[in-house]
């Protein structure tokens, strides 16, 4: 039936009246049998979604432009970052930016004093989406402690899987233990740090 | 690779639980101020369990006049510099706080006019 990649002009038109009568009969099947079937618009996303899944995991529809995020990193720009699920990055911190200063915690500084949390990734779109995914899990409850301390909110986000290990002078002297969970500090929008920890 | 910088620093942050409080001065003043290396919590004496101050509008303004306590000329403080403050000295020899040497998170922010990269190697 497909010759050279090209259906015959046969087989279209059937298909679009079997499409047609689908379409005529799917409200009526629902009503009498009970059933659920799926209509016009869940059939589109199937094949929109199945499109899409050859991307890495974090490489999602919403993933952070790289473009904008190295312009950040690799300049003195002061320009505010948000991300995807909607964190905003604004200047401030030590490092000028707290974009910079959340990429810090990708290397470990192995004489910081107490632990310095460091993720596996060194790549800042990975970083970004991992406090996003860590973000939205904490808005929606899911394995998260949170305190609050005046404006801050402070997540404690478990992953369930490896995301980092422990650096600094503590983690060091401990052969690095790993973190599978961030802790996630905020006010409102405004993201102030993250980094793994191991409660 | 960017400088490192001595830091003396008082216990961890209860904010982030992470952050060792460094001890900053003032540029402009000189006042000293417990900082946390990793969040900017800043409190202004050694009641810890006081309400900390935070950043407004991305900078860090000293409680006492107001000027950045991120960029220069503030800086961590130097032995001398922190035993001509008298509550902290009192909070040190009470116990109450303890002093010890460690290294910075961050460079001085004004001092990266070189794009920051990751460390290659080693
Ligand atoms: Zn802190
Ligand atoms: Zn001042």
């Amino acid at each position: 039936m497909v010759r050279s990649g090209r259906l015959s002009v046969r087989w279209l038109v059937g298909l679009v009246v079997l499409a047609a009568v689908y379409l005529l009969l799917q409200p009526v099947l629902v009503r009498s049998l009970g059933i659920d079937l799926p209509g016009l618009r869940d059939l589109t996303s199937l094949v929109t979604e199945s499109s899409t899944t050859k991307r890495p995991a974090w490489q999602k529809a919403d993933a952070p432009a790289t473009g904008e995020l190295d312009q950040i990193l690799h300049s003195n720009s002061r320009q505010t970052y948000e991300s995807p699920a909607g964190l905003r990055y604004t200047r401030g911190s030590q490092h000028g930016h707290r974009l910079k200063h959340l990429l810090a915690h990708a290397a470990d500084q192995a004489d910081r004093p107490g632990q310095h949390g460091v993720f596996d990734s060194a790549k800042p779109e990975e970083i970004v989406a991992l406090v996003d995914e860590a973000y939205r899990q904490a808005q929606a409850g899911r394995d998260v402690r949170e305190e609050r301390e005046g404006e801050r909110t402070i997540y404690a986000v478990d992953f369930g899987r490896r995301i980092g290990y422990i650096g600094g002078e503590s983690g060091n002297r401990r052969n690095r233990p790993a973190a599978r969970h961030l802790r996630l500090v905020i006010e409102g929008h405004n993201f102030v740090t993250a980094f793994p920890y191991r409660p | 690779m960017p400088t490192k910088q001595t830091m003396y620093y008082v216990g961890f942050c209860r904010v982030c639980k992470t952050g060792p409080l460094g001890l900053r001065c003032c540029g402009q003043c000189g006042n000293i101020v417990l900082l946390c290396d990793e969040c900017d919590a800043v409190w202004s004496d050694a009641d810890l369990a006081a309400p900390p101050q935070y950043a407004q509008g991305g900078d860090l303004p000293c409680p006492a006049c107001e000027a950045s306590l991120i960029e220069r000329p503030s800086h961590w403080a130097t032995e001398e510099q922190i035993q001509n403050v008298d509550w902290l000295q009192e909070a040190i020899h009470t116990g109450a706080l303890e002093l010890k040497q460690g290294t910075a998170f961050a460079p001085d922010a004004e001092d990266d006019e070189s794009p920051e990269r990751p460390a290659s190697g080693g």
